[in-house]
């Protein structure tokens, strides 16, 4: 729609500088964090837009762009959109972008496009665009979603005042990113406890000393002295506080001690060093929080019964044996301590449980209500950015709507199979002649899509089952009422209007087709009123409704409610769907009829 | 909108009878007998005598031909003259005239134009009131190779709680066919535009003087015979509120 013509120049203005912006910042952008990791990142977005100027008539596109991003979400990409039709008149617009992403260390961004449009079919002229986008986004692992408002100006390029402004709100997702997002939002904030357990074990521990830890070597606090001690010369590799240096990794000190120690029990037996025994008195004192602290240290006499029977079968029985042990047990202790309490580990678990509790829609919206409450998270306690999770809410929100939209738009589409509309009649006249379709004729809603015809009427019989169950013959077997479903129950009673029962059930021509002609069969040849396709289930003579279920056919004949269901041979749902009609009026006939499949 | 709906035909005192009327593009004596004809056709073998009578007076008065309405199976239909080329179609059934089915099967029976008018106001609030619509069907002759003989439908109703705009065939050159694209469902076909189309199509339903022109009369076919047992009978006070306050 071409806007006023005195804001043509302001306009055209507006759009080359977004078209240079585009081609020539975005570069400087991208350098400009020349310590960032480029990664390749793939978006998907839906958004919906209207033309500036003329009548609201919002209309869907969709893109898919491929993009090199910097870790925060800046640099360049490439942006491939679509346009469906306004109406089963209208054309296809295809139109293809480069995109420059601005980000700072907040949740907004911002883009500059410019691209070209075209319309293969009917073929129209190239169109230039351009354009930019302002919104805000979240970036969490390795997907990022936006939300965010965009303005495009596309233009015939030798008629550059000729072009049409279209103004859209949409939104996206990213697929790609490596790592987390440095906005300070959505940073996971560190805890003062936390980094107390960031035990490195120099935090319990004086520094090392360079030389073998023999002469730092001691017996275990409250244990009396082994015997082998004077002649035992343990070496570095076997004390766990060396090792966990040496492997830092929690990770990899757990299948370290896993491959080794483990089993190989009789040459961890030896008294701890002074840098294990450390560690242990360090992170079983009571001024270690709860959560964190370790175990105390074992003794011979404190050996469980599991403990003696598993020292019995590895060590064999005695004083000595026992010592042993329990010089094992609490290395093992030591390092399960270490990497259970381990910042990465417990970075790893809160990830998981992050995600367990998001994964649930209703408790991500009651923790995103916490938090942007108390600026805490509910049970882990840990601060976090109250704009951050009110931004992650709505933004969650704008997708789940987004998504539902998309369905909603990609679902099969009603009008299949719809037999073409009858030419109206002129008044004075038995039928109008046929006359040429209106240009000005809106597309029905939803608009149909182009189906394949439907059978030759005149081959098309009354269904047989149809037929039978009229006739007091009823081929479909009738079940027994059950209990109905709540929602059914709950429905309000009141019924509403009639609908078109032109209207279609089904993706399937030959099952609309075979539906209209049991229509026309039960109103020309049966007087059988009531008759609607589609809409919820009613008792008989539109009493009231009983249930939110929508049988494909009802009607009254006779003084007798029917229902009619049409399945393919293929489909389980008619028993189903049998059994909760019956359980919403057991005085109803139901009669099921199946189509066999194109 | 459906909720300011002024000037229905009688204050809407007959709903849900005239609620939802049906038109035959044919006289009010033709038309009845037509209809008797082919009533009689599938009444006959189950015992059924039809019957076509007279009946004068005001609209008012000829409505109340139809009572008491009915549940089950139809008794009674009143076929109305107008001082157009229309006449006027409405039934006894309790909840309302249905007028869908008998206009598209006559429409095809007698080749002939005919129409299902709605204009419901939507009152409904909590369990009281009913769910509105604005609705005008065409039905047209049976066509070479079409099933159905729909010629034009442009519906706007709350269909259990959802508001939906229904559309088939194509446009009259009338039709207002810009406020289809309404961003509200409910504005896309409204009472006004129910009445400027039937304007155009020589039809005045709503107003009273419409029907019964002087030195005419309206014909009641009227059915006696055996009847299911689940028929039951209802004053115009017991239907209005079960399915209209």
């Amino acid at each position: 729609m071409r806007g006023p013509g005195t804001s043509q120049p302001s306009r055209l203005h507006v759009a080359g500088s977004l078209l240079l912006l585009a081609v020539f910042v975005a570069p400087g952008a991208q350098a400009s964090d020349e310590t960032g990791q480029m990664r390749a990142v793939v978006g998907a977005g839906v958004s919906q837009g209207t033309a500036l100027g003329s009548a609201w008539a919002p209309r869907t596109s969709y893109s898919l762009s491929l993009w090199g991003l910097l870790e925060a979400g800046q640099g360049l990409g490439a942006r491939l959109s679509l346009l469906p039709p306004a109406t089963s008149a209208g054309a296809w617009e295809l139109s293809t972008d480069a995109v420059a992403r601005f980000t700072g260390e907040g949740p907004l961004y911002f883009k500059a496009m410019g691209g070209v449009a075209v319309t293969p079919r009917p073929w129209w002229p190239p169109r230039l665009r351009a354009g930019g986008e302002a919104g805000v986004h979240a970036i969490r692992g390795g997907i990022g979603l936006e939300v965010g408002l965009s303005g495009v100006y596309a233009f015939p390029p030798s008629r550059l005042s000729q072009g049409e402004g279209v103004l859209s709100l949409g939104v996206g997702i990213l697929f790609g990113f490596g790592a987390p997002s440095r906005t300070p939002a959505l940073a996971p904030p560190q805890r003062p406890w936390a980094q107390q357990s960031a035990h490195s074990p120099q935090g319990a521990l004086p520094p090392r000393s360079p030389g073998p830890s023999s002469a730092a070597e001691a017996r275990t606090a409250g244990l009396s002295p082994a015997p082998a001690e004077g002649g035992h010369q343990p070496s570095a590799e076997r004390d766990v506080i060396q090792q966990i240096l040496l492997i830092r990794k929690p990770l990899d000190v757990a299948l370290w001690w896993a491959s080794g120690p483990w089993e190989d029990l009789a040459h961890w037996s030896h008294p701890l060093s002074e840098w294990e025994r450390k560690y242990a008195e360090a992170m079983s004192a009571q001024t270690v929080p709860e959560a964190l602290r370790m175990w105390p240290l074992v003794t011979p006499q404190r050996l469980t019964l599991e403990q003696r029977e598993d020292m019995e079968q590895r060590l064999g029985t005695g004083a000595a044996a026992a010592e042993g042990y329990a010089h094992w047990e609490n290395r093992r202790r030591i390092v399960n301590h270490y990497v259970l309490t381990h910042p990465a580990t417990l970075q790893q678990l809160l990830g998981v449980y992050g995600l367990a509790r998001d994964f649930n829609p209703l408790h991500f919206a009651l923790e995103r209500g916490w938090q942007m409450g108390s600026g805490q998270e509910m049970f882990t306690e840990q601060k976090v950015s109250q704009l951050g999770a009110a931004q992650e809410f709505f933004t969650a929100l704008a997708v789940g709507v987004a998504a539902g939209k998309l369905m909603t738009a990609t679902r099969p589409v009603p009008g299949w199979g719809v037999p073409e509309p009858v030419e109206p009649v002129l008044p004075g006249k038995v039928a109008a002649p046929p006359t040429p379709p209106r240009a000005t004729a809106p597309a029905p809603e939803p608009a149909p899509a182009p189906a394949p015809p439907p059978p030759v009427p005149s081959t098309l019989a009354p269904s047989p089952e149809l037929v039978q169950a009229l006739t007091g013959k009823n081929p479909t077997p009738q079940v027994a009422a059950g209990p109905r479903l709540r929602q059914d129950v709950a429905v309000k009673p009141k019924v509403p209007r009639l609908l078109d029962t032109g209207r279609p059930i089904s993706p399937s021509p030959r099952q609309n087709a075979q539906l209209q002609r049991d229509i026309k069969y039960l109103k020309d040849e049966l007087l059988a009123e009531n008759i609607r396709v589609n809409q919820q289930q009613l008792t008989m003579d539109n009493g009231q409704r009983v249930g939110i279920n929508r049988p494909d056919l009802q009607f009254d004949y006779q003084g007798q409610r029917y229902h009619v269901e049409y399945d393919s041979p293929t489909s389980s749902r008619g028993p189903a769907h049998q059994s909760r009609l019956t359980s919403n009026d057991p005085e109803a006939i139901i009669i099921r009829i199946i189509i066999p499949e194109e | 909108m459906t909720q300011e709906m002024k000037g229905l035909l009688l204050e809407d005192r007959w709903a849900p009878v005239t609620s939802e009327m049906g038109f035959l593009e044919l006289g009010a004596e033709q038309a009845a007998q037509a209809f008797a004809t082919w009533e009689r056709e599938v009444m006959t073998p189950r015992g059924i005598t039809v019957e076509v009578l007279p009946v004068s007076g005001t609209l008012e008065q000829a409505l109340s031909r139809l009572l008491p309405l009915t549940s089950g199976e139809r008794r009674r239909r009143l076929f109305i003259p107008t001082r157009s080329t229309w006449t006027a179609y409405v039934a006894d059934q309790w909840t309302g005239t249905d007028a869908a089915s008998p206009m598209s099967a006559m429409a095809r029976r007698l080749s002939i134009r005919c129409l299902r008018v709605v204009a419901v106001p939507h009152t409904l609030r909590g369990n009281q009131g009913r769910y509105g619509g604005v609705m005008l069907d065409v039905f047209g002759p049976e066509q070479p190779g079409q099933i159905s003989n729909t010629v034009r439908v442009v519906e706007v109703a709350n269909d259990g709680g959802r508001w939906v705009f229904v559309q088939s065939g194509e446009p009259f050159p009338f039709e207002q066919v810009e406020q289809y694209q309404a961003r509200r469902v409910r504005d896309r076909f409204t009472f006004e535009m129910l009445k400027d189309y039937l304007r155009h199509l020589g039809l005045a339903p709503f107003e009273e003087d419409f029907y019964m022109p002087p030195g005419s009369c309206a014909w009641l076919i009227q059915k006696t015979g055996p009847f299911s047992t689940l028929v039951r009978e209802y004053t115009l006070e017991e239907a209005r509120a079960a399915h209209v306050l």
